[in-house]
């Protein structure tokens, strides 16, 4: 008998063992090397390591680049959180009515993001382009402007063009996402809405929206999450972070302290800050998707 | 009716069995990474993994497939495996497997990287082999000095490209224009040689942002050719006269059109083989690059006489090293001298028309088809090339390429006044 108690506690043990050691080696121990490589001097290795404590910190955070990419991050993650949210609300509320055509165009909203990233940046690139792009064409075409516009040269337009980019490849997930949260909506409340006098913004205002907040709730902290730590692919086919600087979010910055300028140590502790910010999200997140129904 | 037996296994007999199974598997792992960690003897035959991107390019890939079947023919047995990304990725991949100590056994090193490989002591000397096969590196193309540090070699040149001034005639004889003898001349040619309407541009200057080498690759034959430069020696130079003057003139392009806006190097390059950009100081790479992709016009492509103002030009490196790590660096410095043998060195120069780093290796035939290939010759062993990157101040160079770059990009997407733009980039360039 205690042998078979013995046997049920080492189970659990030896099914979760593989998940666990494949959790720690791919996922727990790179971060802790990259936390530790963030408190050693540039160059350092496991055999070789110089420790520096707080100094690639120091560094960073006395550095205007630092804070200047903290800003740009956080206005592009609002900016495109908020407008692939917009954009997959609208969605939602179109798909979520019967008309013909609705399962292909259903398809359609989803082909942004089945996209690859590289791909997408590239044409949209070329779109946005000064000399050759199509949106200068049309735009000449139609007289709305005489000359070109910079959509990439121009330091004010720049960082609102790949925000563009990034809520076009993101907002199917949130159009999915809502339109599921608009089919648990009951349809008694929009009914009741309606015999109480609501119209249709009354209905949207009143009905919809309150009954689209726990989708949105969770669907905002994983956009935000995901836009945040790891807003990285656009941003470099498109810009490169430039024109000087100004696409430059914290992701970028890690990538060009890293590879760019060989300050592996440096990136290492940025890599640190964004992976600490976006935990808070994800921790808020978690938080809520573990909070009781009420 | 007889019933089988349905095999059994007690759960204790189970659990151990799943742990013998987890043990031989470790246990097979740390013999696997035990053995990679110790270099293999150096006459053992083996697979030499080299670490090159140009073998992604035509020419390029010819070449290097037969330096890899000369290698297998030398040493039976051994074999060279390409295993490289594509060149974006190369760099990065190359960074990270040094610093995790376990890289490949052949590394292509361009000049950004140089000095900071050698810096981090990841790279070994040369020198017992050049010394073996009777190569002096000092007898090398002029950019071997780079790779030098108290005397020893610890890359070699894998290929070097001095820039030269080369023209589109069709779109220069449509414009009415004459090959260009001064600036003054080559301005009026630019004028006229640009039709933005059409996608056409006199000269072609990447100017994407966030890529400060990429920018600094084709701004230093301006810089050079104003007679200006960054550094003299260790001591920054940003506000130099010359260094504004150049600055001026590339900004002067860019407000008129004349050259395109924010496309990075490899798209000017397209252009100037789909003849859209009628004039490049570029490396060699560009005319046989057009050769090859648009013979209409590769035929057109001519290379002249730089027209700015002073004869100093620049040169893009590409180096070959071995890693201190590397697996197999025996067979792995043997490729590299198969490299520098005159049947390779030659094959290089007509497969890729890119300069290899022994002198005297470039064929009588290909001068004679291509003549003005004498002046690239002429400037890469002649020693009036210099690299784009300041290699005189070590890895620090990165940070200087990265504060310039950002300037020159202040002064075309901001129109900031280029000497308020070079006074910060001295600032910077002097807190280094």
């Amino acid at each position: 008998m205690l042998r078979g108690v013995r046997s049920d506690r080492a189970a659990p043990a030896v099914f979760l063992g593989p998940a666990v050691c494949t959790v720690l080696l791919v996922f727990l121990l790179p971060i802790a090397l990259g936390v530790w490589t963030s408190f050693q001097a540039d160059g350092s290795t496991l055999d070789r390591a110089r420790w520096v404590g707080l100094a690639n910190y120091a560094v960073l955070f006395g550095d205007p680049a630092f804070a200047h990419s903290v800003l740009v991050s956080v206005v592009f993650t609002a900016a495109s959180v908020a407008g692939a949210y917009a954009a997959g609300l609208i969605a939602a509320l179109i798909l979520n009515r019967p008309f013909p055509g609705q399962p292909v165009l259903s398809g359609i909203v989803i082909l942004p993001w089945a996209m690859p990233y590289v791909a997408a940046a590239m044409i949209w690139s070329w779109l946005f382009d000064y000399q050759y792009g199509l949106f200068n064409y049309l735009l000449n075409v139609m007289s709305v402007v005489h000359g070109k516009v910079g959509f990439l040269t121009d330091p004010h337009l720049a960082l609102w063009a790949v925000v563009t980019v990034q809520i076009w490849k993101i907002f199917p997930l949130a159009a999915v996402l809502l339109l599921a949260g608009l089919k648990t909506i009951p349809a008694e409340h929009v009914d009741a809405a309606r015999v109480d006098g609501a119209g249709g913004w009354g209905v949207f205002r009143h009905v919809t929206l309150p009954g689209l907040r726990p989708v949105t709730v969770v669907l905002v902290l994983l956009l935000t999450i995901w836009v945040f730590g790891r807003s990285f692919t656009v941003i470099y086919v498109m810009t490169g972070g430039g024109p000087v600087d100004v696409t430059l979010n914290l992701v970028l910055m890690t990538f060009q302290q890293g590879f760019q300028l060989f300050h592996l140590s440096r990136a290492a502790a940025l890599g640190t800050v964004v992976m600490c910010i976006s935990a808070a999200f994800a921790l808020v997140y978690l938080r809520f998707i573990e909070a009781p129904a009420v | 009716m007889s019933v089988r037996a349905v095999p059994t296994i007690s759960r204790r007999r189970f659990l151990a069995l799943t742990a013998s199974a987890a043990g031989a598997g470790i246990a097979v792992a740390a013999a696997g990474s035990a053995s990679r960690g110790v270099p293999a003897a150096s006459a053992q035959a083996a697979t030499v993994a080299v670490d090159e991107p140009s073998v992604l390019q035509p020419g390029y890939k010819e070449q290097l497939d037969g330096l890899d079947q000369a290698f297998a023919l030398k040493y039976p047995g051994s074999r060279i495996e390409q295993v490289s990304p594509p060149f974006p990725q190369y760099h990065q991949q190359v960074l990270t497997l040094l610093q995790a100590g376990s890289p490949p056994d052949v590394i292509r090193i361009d000049d950004p990287q140089l000095s900071y490989y050698i810096e981090q002591d990841w790279l070994e000397p040369l020198d017992p082999w050049l010394k073996g096969a009777g190569l002096d590196p000092n007898t090398f193309i002029n950019a071997q000095k780079d790779a030098m540090r108290g005397g020893r070699a610890f890359a070699v040149p894998r290929e070097s490209n001095p820039r030269v001034f080369f023209y589109n005639r069709a779109l220069y004889q449509k414009a009415g224009v004459g090959v260009p003898a001064d600036l003054a001349a080559y301005r009026e040619a630019l004028r006229k040689t640009s039709d933005p309407r059409s996608g056409q541009f006199g000269m072609g200057i990447a100017t994407k942002s966030g890529d400060p080498t990429g920018l600094m690759i084709q701004l230093m034959p301006v810089v050079l050719g104003f007679g200006g430069a960054f550094y003299d020696g260790t001591r920054p130079t940003a506000t130099d006269p010359k260094v504004i003057a150049a600055l001026r003139f590339v900004k002067d392009l860019w407000d008129n059109n004349e050259i395109p806006r924010g496309l990075d190097a490899v798209t000017i390059n397209n252009l100037v083989t789909q003849g859209k950009v009628a004039s490049i100081i570029s490396g060699s790479f560009v005319y046989f690059q057009a050769q090859k992709a648009n013979p209409a016009v590769g035929a057109q492509l001519w290379a002249g006489k730089n027209p700015l103002p002073s004869p100093a030009t620049m040169r893009a490196t590409a180096w070959w090293g071995v890693p201190k790590a590397a697996k197999h660096k025996d067979l792995a410095a043997k490729y590299m001298l198969l490299l520098l043998t005159p049947v390779q060195q030659k094959r290089q120069v007509e497969l890729t028309g890119t300069l290899p780093a022994r002198p005297g290796m470039v064929p009588a035939d290909f001068i004679a088809k291509n003549p003005w290939f004498r002046a690239v010759v002429d400037i890469g062993y002649g020693g009036k090339a210099v690299s784009y990157f300041p290699q005189q101040i070590g890895n620090k160079g990165n940070d200087a390429l990265a504060a310039i770059g950002n300037g020159v990009l202040s002064i075309l997407y901001q129109g900031a006044a280029p000497e308020r733009a070079m006074q910060d980039v001295q600032t910077k360039l002097e807190r280094l």
